[in-house]
């Protein structure tokens, strides 16, 4: 058994996952935008100022990734952005100063990171048994 | 070709050439009739399978908020706890409510715990569109514990929680994860990966 490298007939090109990343590295970077909303039914996420810097970072890191065709750093930012979140989740009870932020904050941030993983996953060819 | 069979009042129609009286008795369903009736899968139904999954996944992350631990608006008589304890104040099932009220109650930091770890997975994945056939499932069961807490709370609208069970089997139904989302990304790499986890994320997603 050896393994062999396959390229599956709808692997997206180098440029599908690049547009994937960008739209999905623009919609991170908007969605410091909700820090900015004080509307409560259209404020569909509470994001403070330290998650939208962070929001706005690893959109821009993402990016940079899709613009230099370097999909490891969709996986950093995807990793970062679950880890984030993850944080805020199991320290959702307590409250850490300036970076207490939202806990549905913390979800969009591993809702996107999981997006960034599986578009970083679709950058690289399909390794399969045969 | 006769492709199976259907109910129909009394309608006279013909199709692929052959006429039938229809009286309310089993009668053949034709391809003609199927094409006829095919649902449409292009652009605008696609387009908007997808935003039907971003809301509902949108509905579920604003509402994590409010969950707070660590004893989740037990000690206030707010928050999930508020919420919860109304399957006793307002019973809708008497089932529902023995079990909020000898296994819930007593256990409510755990199950204030469980909620929200639901919840945000419920609000980040069915917007990543990730296992999303999964996902909907757990989302159409939390609905089935809210609507048993809350439904007969005074001042509720009843039709919140129906309108939440029928987005969410459309999402079940339909696999919604597969347009712009994750899903419909990872899909393919899954089909071709041999193991039980490749093949599980088949089905879940």
């Amino acid at each position: 058994m050896s393994a062999t490298t396959r390229t599956i007939p709808s692997a997206p090109t180098s440029t599908a996952w690049r547009i994937r990343g960008l739209i999905v590295a623009g919609f991170t970077a908007l969605s410091s935008l909700f820090s900015l909303l004080h509307y409560t039914p259209l404020q569909f996420v509470s994001v403070n100022l330290v998650q939208a810097l962070v929001l706005v970072a690893l959109g821009a890191l993402a990016a940079l990734g899709c613009a230099l065709r370097k999909p490891v750093l969709l996986l950093a930012a995807g990793a970062i952005l679950i880890v984030v979140g993850l944080v805020r989740l199991v320290t959702y009870g307590a409250t850490i100063g300036i970076i207490s932020g939202s806990v549905n904050a913390a979800a969009l941030m591993v809702g996107l990171g999981t997006a960034f993983i599986a578009i970083w996953i679709t950058s690289r060819p399909v390794r399969e048994e045969s | 070709m006769v492709v199976g069979y259907g109910r129909v009042g009394h309608v006279r129609l013909r199709l692929n050439g052959n006429e039938n009286e229809m009286t309310g008795t089993r009668t053949h369903v034709t391809a003609g009739e199927r094409e006829v009736n095919a649902i449409a899968i292009g652009r605008p139904t696609r387009a908007v399978l997808a935003a039907v999954r971003i809301a509902v996944g949108l509905m579920w992350l604003q509402n994590v908020n409010w969950k707070r631990p660590p004893d989740f608006g037990q000690a206030a008589h707010n928050g999930l706890y508020q919420y919860t304890a109304d399957a006793v104040k307002h019973p809708v099932l008497g089932a529902f409510s023995w079990l909020v009220q000898n296994v819930i109650d007593p256990n409510f930091a755990l199950f204030g715990w469980g909620v929200l770890i639901a919840e945000f997975c419920l609000g980040a994945f069915l917007l990543a569109g990730f296992l999303t056939r999964f996902w909907a499932a757990i989302g159409i069961l939390q609905t089935v514990a809210i609507t048993l807490s809350v439904l007969n709370t005074p001042g509720e609208w009843q039709w919140s929680y129906y309108l939440m069970f029928a987005a969410q089997f459309v999402i079940l139904a339909t696999a919604a994860g597969r347009i712009a989302g994750v899903d419909g990304l990872l899909r393919p790499r899954w089909s071709l990966t041999p193991g039980r986890p490749a093949r599980i994320a088949m089905v879940l997603s």
